[in-house]
């Protein structure tokens, strides 16, 4: 049981350990896992503890991603790393066309039980080729189940479940958020079961709508004004089929202003995909408003990705502009903009969340 | 950039003196921006870019990865464009947009660096191709590391490169390690780089990457055989100084080091084996010191320059 502060990393972590010991056909491959401080920091000290099951790997994503969806295929319950979001690009091949549908092009008995953990999105200086947040990719791909944890809690919950995934998953994970703090039950509960979506605060006439990393600016933003004014929506999973669940769609028919906070590019990606979605059942138009970056790549000089990422202040002087607060916000100071996310979640516990069950 | 064989000592080990100061002042100053541009430092192993480039005429072309400092000065990018564009400023090489890992000069046909593993090998292939298409007499050289030599789309580049006949050297610089994994945590116990390559139909070429004169010698058969249609792999054997990444030294042994501890590192410096040479080759002690600390502080005038003059914010 952990009730103390963790953050991210520590988070999957301990969920690893968790992990590797429930289930002894699960394995943790990819560059640098072995490491003392493997991957990050997420697989410190495991190696020595399960030196069969923590690998390390020639460089060489495609292969040994398939590897592993070929170990998923054959009973085990592999779960590979990449570092970046790029890095897993070169085995698209694997994930996309050969784990995601496994079972079904070989008629629905042959499960793949394939994991994966892509880190994701920006950090603070790595430029173009190392910041891109490839969402739609993934969610626009049948047959995975892609979950965004957007605090240590749910990394954990995400983490654990990879290591029973009965079907291939993959976790975006973000890393703007590994410095994050949280605190939780390491409990038993059943590890397959996790949550699909989590609201903060009471129905209310102002939703922000969200995912992974937005939920930082979502809480500041919330904490900020009359806490009562505001209901985050943040989305942690597409399990299956994409469908939306109903409470979300009541809430947000309901509300008078909707304020969609995607980290990610915007056109054609996760949130245009949710509001496209949510647009063939409700009307938005009047409604709606996008913080987004703008459409190109996210740069390494400060003068240039000043105004890349959405930030609270944008969203709260918004709020003011159309009379939800009378609360303005100034503008960011250099390290708000550019140091890693540094919030502690566990005063924003969800006040509502709805889960779902991973099955084959 | 081309050496003069009259000067070559001279000037090859002026090069390695600018790299490596350039890099030993980023890496001083790296926290004082707070912009983190990913970096990756080539201290300890300058003599392999150094060698290589000193062989290539200005119409050479050549391409690196994410770490290609030394690759970028050597083939004759500018200076103060590089220190502007690891600081994040707008005036640097590739005006801010790309950072530490996209070295940019195409004045000298520099022609960019890539970070992804693997990536460039192929987009090399192309620009080699296109030269022969434009009816361009050149080589195109790419730099990769031995981890990047490991990724599928190394071989299928080469292979590729052999088919088309193209003018290229692939330059692997075999630093030992990729992050801290080695060797023998990557490969078999009988893996050949050169019965790959030769399986492939290309030329392979290994040397001790520690010596800028015998890199040099090899560059220039490479070149020869690359002239001529052949595709060359050059293994060079390198020692890096510091960790993979970032501006921190190693000091102590790190433990995945094997036996590149840091008294071999030392007595197997790039900079202390050209002097060797040198001295060897008849030059004075004294003179080749007057070079060093020439070039050194010519190298810390134009970066100390460049730094005050940074401008990367326009908020507090
Ligand atoms: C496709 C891909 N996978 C992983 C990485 C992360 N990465 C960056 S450098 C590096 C080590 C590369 O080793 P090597 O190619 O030998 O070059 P060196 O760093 O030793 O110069 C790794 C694994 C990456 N940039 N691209």
């Amino acid at each position: 049981m952990s009730e103390t502060l963790v953050n991210f990393v520590e988070a999957i972590n301990l969920a690893h350990k968790a992990g590797l010991q429930d289930n002894n056909k699960s394995y943790i491959i990819g560059l640098g896992v072995n490491y003392q401080n493997g991957a990050d920091g997420t697989t410190k000290n495991l190696s020595s503890i399960y030196p069969d099951k923590v690998l390390d790997v020639p460089v060489s994503e495609a292969a040994f991603t398939g590897m592993c969806v070929g170990m998923a295929t054959a009973g085990l319950n592999p779960i590979v790393h990449h570092g970046r979001v790029e890095f897993a690009l070169l085995a698209m091949d694997q994930i996309l066309t050969q784990a995601a549908k496994w079972n079904y092009m070989f008629g629905g008995d042959y499960p793949c039980k394939f994991g994966a953990r892509l880190n994701i999105g920006r950090q603070w200086g790595n430029g173009p080729q190392h910041t891109s947040s490839y969402n739609s990719l993934f969610v626009n791909t049948p047959g995975l189940n892609v979950l965004w944890p957007s605090r240590p809690s749910e990394a954990y919950t995400f983490t654990k479940a990879l290591h029973h995934a009965p079907s291939p998953t993959i976790m975006m994970e973000h890393r703007y958020l590994f410095q994050t703090k949280d605190s939780f039950n390491e409990n038993n509960n059943d590890p397959l079961v996790i949550p699909q979506v989590s609201f903060y605060g009471k129905s209310s006439k102002t939703i922000i709508l969200t995912y992974g990393d937005g939920l930082v600016e979502a809480i500041k933003t919330k904490n900020k004004i009359n806490d009562s004014d505001i209901q985050i929506i943040c989305i942690n999973a597409f399990v299956r089929d994409r469908e939306l669940h109903e409470d979300i769609i009541k809430a947000i028919e309901s509300c008078d202003n909707l304020i969609c906070l995607d980290t990610s590019n915007y056109q054609f990606g996760l949130m245009q995909g949710l509001i496209g979605s949510l647009a063939e059942k409700i009307n938005l138009k009047e409604k709606i408003k996008i913080f987004s970056p703008p459409f190109i790549p996210c740069a390494t000089s400060p003068k240039l990705v000043k105004n890349y990422y959405p930030f609270s202040p944008d969203v709260i002087n918004y709020l003011n502009e159309i009379n939800v607060t009378k609360e303005r916000a100034s503008d960011y100071l250099f390290d708000d903009i550019n140091l890693p996310a540094n919030i502690d979640f566990s005063e924003n516990v969800p006040s509502k969340i709805i889960k779902s069950t991973l099955t084959e | 950039m081309q050496i003069d064989m009259n000067n070559f000592f001279e000037e090859s080990i002026k090069m390695i003196v600018k790299i490596r100061t350039s890099e030993e002042f980023i890496a001083e100053k790296f926290f004082d921006e707070k912009i983190f541009s990913f970096l990756h430092l080539t201290i300890g192993q300058e003599a392999g870019a150094v060698g290589v480039m000193s062989v290539l005429s200005n119409n050479d072309i050549a391409m690196g990865n994410h770490r290609s400092h030394g690759h970028y000065l050597a083939k004759g990018g500018d200076l103060p464009k590089m220190i502007y564009e690891v600081f994040g400023d707008q005036r640097g090489c590739c005006g801010g947009f790309g950072g530490s890992m996209h070295m940019l000069d195409r004045s000298v046909n520099f022609n960019g660096s890539t970070p992804i593993l693997g990536s460039i090998p192929p987009l090399a292939v192309g620009q080699a191709f296109a030269s022969k298409e434009n009816g361009i007499k050149n080589v195109t050289v790419v730099f990769l590391g031995d981890g990047a030599a490991e990724e599928g789309v190394f071989m299928e580049s080469v292979n590729l490169a052999a088919s088309k006949k193209c003018n290229i050297i692939f330059v692997i610089e075999d630093n030992r390690y990729s992050v801290a994994s080695s060797h023998s945590d990557r490969k078999s116990e009988r893996y050949s780089h050169q019965k790959l390559i030769e399986g492939l139909g290309a030329i392979y070429i290994r040397e001790n990457g520690q010596n800028v004169k015998k890199v040099h010698d090899a560059a220039i058969l490479a070149r020869e055989y690359a002239l001529s249609g052949k595709p060359v792999i050059l293994h060079l054997d390198l020692l890096r100084r510091h960790g993979h990444s970032g501006p921190m030294q190693e000091n102590d042994n790190a433990d995945y080091r094997i036996e590149d501890t840091l008294e071999y590192r030392n007595e197997n410096d790039c900079l202390l084996i050209a002097k060797k040479e040198a001295i060897k080759s008849g030059l004075s002690e004294s003179k080749i010191e007057e070079w060093i600390s020439s070039a050194r502080e010519e190298t810390l005038e134009i970066v100390s320059k460049v730094k005050e003059t940074i401008d990367v914010r326009d908020i507090s």
